[in-house]
């Protein structure tokens, strides 16, 4: 073998090594049977699980950050597919300005946006509340969305929904018989990806969420500061089985919507 | 009034002074096939999309049988339309495709499915009825959104150069095709293309665009054998010209005489008689020219000395490039001659002087 192609496997080799240990190396430490979160492991235990499973704290936490993801992700789907629209396959210097700052929320530090949010929040009443958490969170979802529609708009065949039309589709038909299931792969990804921004955030929550909106990464963040016992990892194994589930899932469902398609089209011709 | 009435349209787009089409005045026959023909940029397409209803014109108005319909949007237009990105629906199937305006009409299901049946077996493509439009050839793919076009029985079919993106074989296979749905199901149908033999093979008449005009409109007979001006003379098929200015006319007032600036005289007939411009365009067709070695042994009315350029088999006949003897300076003008093998005289070499010959009543002096 070249040497350089040496240097480039060992490279990539180490890419994957720190990206995954820190966080697989969590996972032994939730099994521990110790109250200290240290190697090697004293024994294992599963009390740490039940301790999280039993204690209402954390399945409160986890209820507020589905609800205020999903909110967050259906609001961001909304806007972002609309903008996207807006935006495609037009130039200029608005046009560009305001892609721009679509995309804001993903290059600016979220502790900048976190705090501008609650200068923008706090007088209109909306810190410590539910909409405003989800307002939040939809602005730094939106990106997220607005990344893969857009790429997809702008390769959507131009003429499709005037084919739509000529077929007697009114634009609103055309747009949910039509165009919308063509982008659809983009939209459900955008809408994944969406959802992770806000389940995973901590910083705009330790800003914006009152006592009735802790998420569960604020939780885990207050928990860091008076105790760190295994508990905490126990709750970051579920986070990352959750999030890898929610992933494969989404896999799933856009190969078997790609065989169902074919299904669907034999019984409409047999029925 | 006819079928459709184009009257006085005019189309500008805000980022252009040049208008995409200026006053169009164009009557559609009901059952006919008309072609819009013309180069890229000449209005076409702009003119298809209006009649469609997805572009609106700046100033004038479209009729369809005798009522305005430039308020209808394109959904209640009941036309169909077929494009040259096939722009199927890539999530539905080949029969979803084709029951879909059968839906958007709310047709009772166990009819959808009859006519979709029948609208395959109309396009031949029964066998993939479920089938995915990514599974299918280009030219499967045209024919699944010509069967979507016809599936609702619309008033007019309209078709944006709908073989462009298919190979010469298959666009020759589908023209045929399209020719014998719209034999049998005496549809109106309007259809757009830059390709003129496409044209000549399709059409009951051609319109001929350039530059947001209508240069001719015409059956491709009297495209081909009278053209109306020298840009639809170049266009429409081969043609040899020769520009001069008009220096004789015949008593008839039928023939002139034509002498180009290097002093070359041709007698041709005057496409328009009474009035034409002091300097016209001679044009003569390539197998309307006769080719001689040595001179005296032509015929015809019209003889001209050339060179011989090139000599090129074609099959069926021989194609003959010469350059035409000039007097003057400047570059030498070279005209095609289409030969048949029985008259190509014998023992032609490349370089050799040669002679042309053509007949007066063959050429259009324009």
């Amino acid at each position: 073998m070249q040497p350089w192609k040496i240097v480039y496997r060992i490279a990539c080799g180490a890419v994957l090594v720190f990206l995954l240990l820190p966080i697989l190396a969590v996972i032994p430490l939730s099994f521990s049977s110790s109250g200290f979160l240290s190697y090697p492991l004293p024994g294992l235990s599963l009390r740490w699980y039940e301790t999280v499973l039993t204690s209402g704290r954390w399945l409160d936490a986890f209820i507020n950050s589905l609800k205020i993801g999903l909110s967050a992700t259906a609001l961001a789907l909304l806007l972002g597919t609309m903008a996207s629209f807006g935006l495609a396959r037009r130039r200029g210097f608005v046009v560009g300005a305001i892609k721009l700052l679509a995309l804001t929320p993903m290059i600016v530090p979220i502790v900048m946006i976190a705090v501008a949010l609650y200068f923008f929040l706090a007088p209109l009443q909306l810190t410590n509340s539910f909409a405003g958490m989800v307002i939040a969170h939809t602005v730094i979802a939106i990106p997220f969305v607005v990344i893969p529609v857009l790429a997809a708009v702008e390769q959507l065949d131009p003429n499709l929904a005037r084919a739509a039309a000529a077929c007697g589709a009114r634009p609103l038909t055309a747009f949910f018989r039509v165009t919308l299931p063509s982008i659809l792969p983009a939209v459900a990804s955008g809408a994944l990806f969406a959802f992770a921004a806000s389940f995973d955030d901590v910083v705009i929550a330790l800003f914006i969420a009152g006592p009735d909106q802790r998420t569960l990464p604020r939780e885990m963040f207050s928990s860091l500061r008076e105790t760190i016992t295994p508990e905490l990892t126990a709750v970051a194994t579920i986070m990352m089985v959750f999030s890898t589930f929610l992933f494969m899932l989404m896999r799933y469902m856009q190969r078997r919507r790609r065989r169902l398609i074919n299904v669907a089209a034999q019984g409409f011709v047999s029925a | 009034m006819s079928f459709i009435e184009f009257d006085h349209i005019r189309k500008t787009y805000a980022n252009n002074t040049l208008a995409a089409v200026e006053n169009l005045n164009l009557g559609i026959a009901k059952g006919e096939f008309m072609t819009f023909l013309g180069p890229s940029g000449s209005g076409k397409t702009t003119t298809l999309m209006m009649l469609a209803g997805f572009e609106k014109p700046t100033s004038g108005s479209i009729h369809l049988e005798g009522t305005p319909i430039d308020a209808l949007p394109p959904y209640e237009r009941n036309m169909g339309v077929v494009f040259q990105s096939y722009s199927l629906f890539p999530h539905m199937s080949v029969a979803q495709n084709i029951a879909f305006p059968l839906e958007m009409r709310k047709v009772p299901k166990p009819q959808i499915q009859d006519r979709v049946a029948a609208a395959l077996e109309k396009v031949r493509l029964g066998r993939h009825a479920d089938r995915r439009p990514s599974q299918l050839s280009g030219g499967e793919q045209q024919r699944v959104a010509l069967a979507r076009a016809l599936v609702f029985d619309p008033k007019l079919v309209l078709m944006d150069e709908p073989l462009s993106a298919l190979d010469k074989n298959l666009r020759e296979e589908l023209q045929l095709e399209i020719r014998r749905l719209h034999r049998e199901l005496g549809v109106t149908m309007v259809f757009v293309t830059h390709d003129q033999s496409e044209a000549m093979n399709l059409s009951d008449r051609v319109c001929v665009f350039n530059h947001g005009r209508v240069e001719q409109l015409d059956t491709p007979q009297q495209l081909y054998d009278r053209p109306a001006n020298v840009f639809v003379a170049g266009f429409i098929g081969d043609n040899n010209m020769l520009v001069g200015d008009v220096d004789r006319v015949d008593a008839s007032d039928e023939y002139a005489r034509l002498t180009t600036l290097n002093g070359t005289t041709c007698r041709g007939r005057l496409r328009t008689t009474g009035t034409y411009p002091q300097s016209s365009t001679l044009c003569i067709r390539p197998e309307r020219i006769d080719v001689a070695a040595a001179k005296g042994s032509l015929e015809t009315d019209n003889k001209i000395g050339a060179r011989l350029v090139d000599l090129i088999h074609q099959g069926d006949h021989w194609r003959l490039i010469a350059a035409l003897e000039t007097s003057g300076e400047g570059e030498a003008l070279q005209w095609m001659a289409k030969v048949s093998p029985n008259r190509l005289p014998a023992g032609l070499s490349i370089g050799q002087p040669i002679q042309i010959g053509f007949n007066s009543r063959d050429s259009w002096v324009i």
